[in-house]
């Protein structure tokens, strides 16, 4: 295969052609990997292990007379089929077992292929002799030709891992990886996205586990090891968790390690591999101790601008140097951002509507009954609070209508459906969605993309209309961004756009997190203590927000302590003690039986 | 081989010497992963570490049990320094950054780099000429019981792991330090609060559990050389044993299992190649660990 990139290349020989493909399959390992684990948060020890279903679909399928092409892809398929088992087990598991179950796979796969050796052929140690495999055709004889191949399936894996990080559906990966269930919360089904990651990210691994079988002729165990998953999972953290270019870096890197100490070091070989090792294994302690974000972090300056030209925006400005306290926001009537439902905020409050109808709930924690058939309205466009001592099981309520936990007996319905038993992905596309008492926000994002990953129906979080309609997601991409920027002005925090959520202060992340309740567009918004924790001034900004919130037509139940809040916002209280509700109605009206202000306070 | 009675007898003899290496090294894995939280994967290096000094000391004249001793000594030294000059640092450094989880993958990166860096320069400095080492100085005899052949070195080897076992769960169960462990295990914190120097049990739990590898190591190693790669299927062994013994502090149900996965393995042979033995047995790993996405320990909130 001579093509132009190959003449290019004529000064080098072959050896170091060998190298060159070596990096780029590398960086077909790392790269998916690095979408996986630095972007979608999800551990696997085994990338290498995908490999050898790759490596040994294309071995096998050339002994049989098969082209590289037919066993890529199968490789491919395999290993994506593989990823997504290993995807499905991944979803219910801690850490720590995951830890386990992909350690255990990594060392089976490799074990298999012994096992599945060609019996007429018989070697022991795995497939042997993959020479000369033609690609749709053309014989792969040298280094050289297939460096076009390596070059190719490189430059398609990275396009496509980038494409998948830096665009809203790597907003939401970004969001999976920082909080599972806050993003779950907000609408989006993280089943379907880590399964979609685990198996794409698995399939690649596949390619360049058959590319690797091609440039080193056997399909061995040797070469899928744990110890070459170690040296990809080396490349990732040395590059950079949540950038795909240090990953580029580090397989350059840790590819030419070899020839550095062989040739210039002018180590013998087999001692330069030795050395290699020792290299990348101290490098892996060295970078986790001083520099845990890798060489490029993600986000970094210098690809920031790359990625921008990529997501065909404008880069980034740099966060402005914000003073030591952001002041509290001034109370002032900023834009409502017009909701994409129009015509409902304009919707006048129909006396006596009911958005969300609880009756009869039950719940008991082992043998305690936490909540003892309550009944609660939600008025649509009115405030409604939960109230009561410590323990009289009203946060309990609230998760049982917000779906985070499942009633032992009671139904729920929003809007004419019964949501009871409903995921929290599926309550939000209904149109209810929940706040959190101690915020949860995505702490490594920015407070924009915090804002823009809730916005719904965005055509850049399907993996096919990704590829497929750019254009279409460019524009929702761009209106997204628009949303996120002017509800972060309707809740005072457009200052704050380009600062990552973990360096917010906590008054500051309760307003971003208001803002990205309500980018959701939901009608009925349940918000956990929205003003426990934070200070005077910020509190009476919320109360004013919360109040504008109900202006627009918007249902709102709240779950708060303090009193004075209440008076102030809630059109319908429930009082509740003791697993159930003992009053409900205007606060004021409710205040003055002293049973309930005793309860309440203690003391009449 | 043949299912005759002789034979059953003869593997489950074979497989209680396997099962006391397999328990010893669970319980080590298992102290060390349980009270100090640490995914220890560099727990390979104290065992290698341990066989390859034994080997040179035995080589140099040094009797069998005062090698024994010393590689106990310099395992215990390896894991202790490791908690001290690389987790504990580096989870200081960056334990604000992501919670559990991120500590725990931040020592599973880093316990792996430590093992690529120690297995390679022992394959540079310790085994040169990539033959291994052998322990020296120990005089291996057939030993007949009943009809059931072993080999003095298997007596030995499974004396040793036995009553490592056994001392461990005496230290665990009736010492003050034990308590003082078990409490830390339980609860860092409230230890902490109640006056227990947690930082000093972690070192204590490293050296305890490392000595353990490396006294087992021996052996093991006696049996056949030690190779700079040598700690990688145990410590996956280990990690099984623990891993299926639970996270208890209790010795006794650790061994339990290791005791029953020797047996396992030793009995397999009458029905399964010898090949697939590993195979069989990280295939058993791999579908508990799985099976804990849908019973019991390991499962998430489905979230």
């Amino acid at each position: 295969m001579t093509s132009s990139i190959v003449t290019s290349f004529a000064f080098l020989g072959e050896t170091d052609i060998s190298y060159i493909n070596l990096a780029l399959i590398y960086a077909i390992y790392a790269v998916s990997l690095n979408l996986l684990l630095g972007y979608a948060g999800q551990v696997t020890l085994a990338p290498a292990a995908f490999g050898a279903i790759g490596g040994y679909s294309v071995a096998r399928l050339f002994l049989d007379g098969n082209g590289l092409e037919v066993g890529l892809l199968v490789g491919f398929s395999v290993a994506l089929v593989f990823g997504v088992l290993i995807g499905i087990i991944a979803l219910r598991l801690t850490l720590i077992w995951l830890v386990v179950l992909t350690l255990a796979f990594s060392t089976i796969v490799p074990q298999v292929i012994i096992v599945l050796r060609k019996p007429d052929l018989g070697q022991v140690g795995g497939l042997t002799n993959i020479v000369d495999v033609p690609f749709f055709g053309h014989v792969l004889r040298d280094p050289s030709d297939l460096l076009p191949v390596t070059l190719a399936f490189a430059a398609i894996v990275f396009l496509v891992c980038l494409r998948m990080g830096e665009s809203p559906y790597g907003r939401v990966l970004r969001a999976v990886r920082d909080d599972t269930t806050a993003i779950q919360t907000l609408g989006k089904n993280t089943f379907r996205y880590k399964l979609q990651v685990f198996g794409l990210t698995s399939g690649m691994a596949g390619i360049a586990g058959g590319l690797i079988v091609v440039q080193s002729t056997v399909a061995a165990p040797g070469t899928f090891s744990f110890d070459a998953s170690l040296a990809i999972f080396a490349i990732v953290v040395i590059g950079g968790m949540g950038n795909l270019y240090g990953s580029l870096l580090g397989a350059a890197l840790i590819t030419a390690a070899t020839p550095f100490f062989q040739n210039v070091l002018g180590i013998d070989p087999l001692k330069a591999t030795l050395w290699q090792l020792i290299a990348y294994g101290a490098a892996l302690i060295i970078v986790i101790r001083l520099r845990p974000q890798g060489l490029l972090p993600a986000g970094s300056r210098y690809t920031r601008d790359l990625i921008a030209r990529v997501r065909g925006t404008r880069p980034a400005p740099e966060p402005p140097d914000r003073g030591p306290a952001m002041q509290a926001p001034s109370v002032r009537p900023p834009a409502m951002p017009a909701s994409r439902n129009g015509g409902q905020s304009a919707r006048p409050v129909l006396d006596g509507e009911i958005a969300v109808r609880a009756r009869g709930l039950e719940k008991s924690f082992g043998g305690v009954r936490a909540v003892q058939g309550v009944d609660i309205d939600l008025k649509r466009g009115a405030v409604t609070a939960l109230v009561g001592p410590n323990g009289a099981g009203k946060t309990t309520v609230f998760n049982l209508i917000a779906g985070a936990l499942r009633p032992d007996a009671g139904s729920v319905v929003l809007d004419d459906v019964e949501i009871a038993g409903k995921r929290p992905d599926e309550i939000a596309a209904l149109g209810m969605v929940r706040s959190f008492q101690d915020v949860r926000l995505f702490p490594q994002m920015t407070a924009r993309d915090n804002v823009a990953v809730a916005v719904p129906g965005q055509p850049g979080e399907s993996l096919a209309r990704l590829f497929a309609a750019p254009a279409a997601v460019g524009r929702g991409e761009r209106a997204a961004l628009e949303m996120a920027d002017e509800w972060l002005e309707f809740v005072g925090m457009s200052g704050a756009a380009t600062t990552p959520a973990a360096a917010l202060s906590y008054g500051e992340q309760k307003l971003v997190s208001l803002a990205r309740v309500l980018a959701t567009d939901a009608q009925v918004i349940l918000l956990d203590e929205p003003a426990s924790g934070i200070e005077g001034s910020w509190v009476q900004a919320m109360l004013d927000l919360i109040d504008r919130v109900r202006d627009q037509g918007r249902t709102v139940c709240i779950v708060e302590h303090n009193m004075h809040v209440i008076e102030q916002i809630a059109d319908v209280t429930y009082f509740m003690e003791s697993g159930r509700v003992v009053a409900s109605g205007d606060v004021g009206e409710l205040l003055k039986d002293n049973h309930l202000a005793e309860v309440y306070f203690g003391t009449v | 081989m043949n299912f005759t009675a002789h034979n059953v007898l003869q593997l489950l003899a074979n497989g209680a010497v396997l099962g006391a290496f397999y328990a010893a090294i669970g319980c080590s894995f298992s102290l060390i992963l349980t009270v100090t939280g640490r995914f220890h994967m560099a727990w390979a290096m104290s065992f290698t570490v341990a066989a390859f000094l034994a080997a040179s000391l035995t080589e140099n004249g040094v009797s069998f049990w005062l090698a024994l001793l010393a590689a106990g000594i310099a395992a215990a030294g390896v894991g202790v320094a490791i908690e001290r000059l690389i987790y504990r640092p580096l989870l200081a450094a960056g334990g604000a950054a992501g919670g559990a989880a991120s500590a725990l993958l931040t020592v599973v990166v880093a316990s792996l780099g430590i093992v690529i860096v120690g297995q390679n320069l022992i394959s540079l400095f310790w085994a040169p000429d990539g033959l291994g080492k052998s322990i020296a100085n120990i005089d291996v005899k057939p030993v007949d019981l009943g009809g059931i052949a072993l080999t003095s070195l298997d007596i030995t080897a499974f004396t040793i792991n036995v009553a490592m076992i056994a001392a461990l769960f005496l230290i665990l169960r009736r010492t003050k330090l034990g308590r003082n462990i078990r409490a830390t295990s339980v609860n860092a914190d409230m230890a902490r609060v109640v006056g227990i120097d947690t930082k000093r049990i972690f070192l204590i739990v490293f050296g305890i559990g490392s000595f353990i590898a490396g006294v087992a190591a021996v052996p093991y190693a006696a049996k056949t050389v030690a190779v700079p790669e040598m700690g990688f299927i145990p410590v996956l062994y280990a990690l099984l044993v623990a891993f299926l013994g639970g996270f208890r502090n209790n010795p006794l149900q650790t061994a339990a299992v290791g005791f029953g996965i020797g047996i396992l393995e030793a009995e397999a042979s009458l029905l399964v190649d010898l090949q697939y033995t590993q195979l069989v047995v990280y295939s058993v790993l791999f579908i508990f660990a799985a099976s804990r996405a849908f019973v019991g320990g390991g499962r998430t909130a489905l979230a």
